[in-house]
């Protein structure tokens, strides 16, 4: 297989919400996004309860991207039936990347993913102290930024793309109610995108939020929630492509989901 | 106001959502009107007229430009390499 540095698409999209009666919904938009891009990223929110009827329709509609690598973090739709562990299942055994705290290269790319957790933006950070059920709640997010941060630090790519479904900074929910702001993501997930910039990060969940923003280390933040890219950009397809320096294979028919385990 | 088409999608969605308690921390289901649950899995009262829902209403099949960005190259990794 001969390979070549060159620009790499990848087709970023959160908060899909297939539910068991979708079949078919979705195809024409994998179709297409599979048409412009080399990889396809999954921003969590799969499936709209977490059943995994649900994720069976999700991947029947992801058949006609089969051509492509799709890498994915769930979301907190995807945890709703206490399910999870099937859903990721389901969705790994048709080959799909379902990151959770790892690192993968795909194309060149390097992907760390990880679901997030709520708790507030900056000094608004929910801290833990005080009731367990508060420190409970603090320890969830400490322990998906760790999973983050150690996701980013086994990547040496060049081009190193964070895929999260919580947003990471306060001003890609901008637009959403203030009040909703502390459960819609965590700048304790920041911390580690200081610490190993990316070349870009994506996430969803805000489905009112803003499209973009960065981190303080000036890392590029998108939010793809289906409902914003739609809204936002009412004409286009609702996927975000990043063209980010990678590896394209010049195989006519590349393996599909090939990805190779990051090393520490 | 009817919900489909190209229509924002949170009026959609909202309506489809709004009032359940069980998912207090989706954005999307916050900033909407009135609506009736629906049963979990079940198709929302409002999906046959919902812009989500129709298969040909993503966007409009003759657009072709795509909404693409370039993060700046090289940036990140001379950061990273300096350490």
């Amino acid at each position: 297989m001969s390979e070549t540095g060159s620009i790499v698409r990848v087709a970023a999209i959160g908060d899909i919400h297939c539910h068991k009666n979708a079949q078919g919904l979705f195809r024409p938009l994998f179709e297409n996004a599979s048409d412009f891009a080399d990889v396809i990223v999954l921003c969590g929110d799969l499936t709209d309860y977490g059943l995994p009827t649900e994720a069976h329709v999700l991947v029947e509609e992801l058949s006609v991207a089969s051509n492509l690598p799709i890498v994915a973090v769930l979301g907190n739709h995807d945890y709703e039936s206490g399910h999870e562990a099937e859903v990721r299942q389901i969705l790994v055994d048709a080959g799909l990347i379902v990151l959770d705290g790892e690192a993968v290269v795909v194309q060149g790319i390097g992907f760390a993913g990880v679901k997030g957790f709520a708790g507030g933006f900056g000094r608004g950070t929910l801290a833990p102290w005080g009731e367990r059920a508060v420190k409970s709640f603090v320890q969830e997010s400490i322990d998906e930024a760790m999973k983050l941060e150690s996701a980013l630090a086994r990547l040496r790519t060049e081009s190193r793309i964070a895929v999260l479904h919580y947003a990471p900074i306060r001003a890609t929910v901008e637009n959403e109610p203030l009040e909703i702001f502390p459960f819609l993501g965590c700048s304790r997930l920041e911390d580690p995108l200081t610490r190993y910039p990316v070349t870009a990060v994506v996430h969803g969940h805000a489905h009112n939020g803003t499209h973009k923003g960065q981190t303080a280390g000036g890392s590029p933040v998108y939010n793809v929630a289906l409902p914003l890219l739609r809204r936002t950009y009412p004409d286009r397809p609702p996927f975000l492509i990043l063209e980010v320096p990678g590896v394209v294979s010049n195989e006519t028919d590349r393996e599909p989901k090939s990805a190779s385990t990051a090393s520490a | 106001m009817e919900c489909g088409g190209l229509l924002p999608l949170s009026r959609c969605e909202g309506a489809s959502r709004s009032g359940d308690p069980g998912r207090p921390f989706d954005s999307g289901n916050i900033l909407v009107g009135a609506g009736g649950l629906y049963e979990s899995g079940s198709k929302p009262p409002h999906s046959k007229a919902c812009g989500l829902l129709r298969t040909n209403a993503f966007w409009s099949e003759k657009e072709t430009s795509l909404v693409i960005e370039r993060p700046p190259a090289g940036v990140t990794w001379r950061l990273l390499s300096r350490r």
